[in-house]
């Protein structure tokens, strides 16, 4: 396969993909992107085995770093400004601190991925595989925890009721001093 | 850093595409190293020197 042809239905899968994912999203049937998203990834990495010519070489590997490098910045930086404007304006509403934390977890996240993996690379040769493969496992293990206990603990918030403020659960965040208009 | 890609490819009777192929990198960094804007790893620069018969010292001069 020539890599004009790969490139043509990678395009094809992309639209068909961001179609049939807006059109589950609408419908709220959220095994089909999965499935979906699944599916055009393996299709894609067979069909890029299938390509003889060079996909990327060394230059396209510097500039993706450097272009990965500027965009983790900046994406960092709108975040952290994002969160602080939620957090200051947490008093309007019941979900402004949840966001908050959210968007500063997932930088969190992101900076620890970065660390790990730009270690993995700098240290490859001192590094064995095995120990490498223990601790992505274990990075996982602990994400899919935190994430259980959050998920099995329930929602923490304030809930508007009959024109009041109800505690549902026992939120962070103190009451909001919005009207509750429902 | 100077290079003579373009000279010794001119020589060798190869086209960009050529090159590209025979060093193993897309045709868009022949175009940019014979334009002197990308400085390549050793390992391009052996590699497009061995494609072009010749050596690192010959092609690239500092």
């Amino acid at each position: 396969m020539t890599l004009k042809r790969f490139r043509i239905i990678q395009l094809f899968v992309v639209i068909v993909l961001a179609g049939s994912v807006g059109w589950a999203t609408v419908r709220q049937i959220y095994f089909v992107p999965i499935m979906a998203t699944a599916l055009a990834v393996i299709l894609l990495f067979y069909l890029r085995s299938m390509v003889k010519e060079v996909i990327a070489d060394e230059r396209d590997h510097e500039i993706g770093g450097k272009a990965a490098r500027l965009a983790i910045t900046m994406f960092c930086w709108i975040v952290i400004i994002v969160m602080f404007a939620f957090l200051a304006f947490r008093g309007y509403g019941p979900y402004f601190e949840t966001i908050a934390v959210a968007l500063g977890y997932a930088v969190c996240l992101l900076m620890v991925l970065y660390t790990v993996f730009f270690r993995y690379y700098n240290q490859v040769a001192f590094l064995e595989k095995k120990f490498v493969y223990i601790l992505v496992g274990a990075l996982l293990i602990l994400f899919l925890i935190i994430a259980g206990l959050r998920l099995l603990s329930g929602e923490d918030s304030w809930l508007c009721q009959n024109g009041q403020w109800i505690k549902h659960g026992s939120p962070s965040a103190p009451m909001p001093s919005a009207e509750c208009q429902k | 850093m100077t290079n003579r890609i373009k000279e010794f490819r001119a020589k060798n009777d190869l086209t960009q595409e050529e090159l590209a192929r025979l060093a193993g990198v897309r045709r868009e960094t022949i175009v940019f190293l014979e334009q002197g804007k990308y400085n390549p790893s050793l390992m391009l620069a052996h590699n497009v020197a061995e494609a072009l018969k010749t050596t690192i010292e010959e092609l690239f001069s500092f």
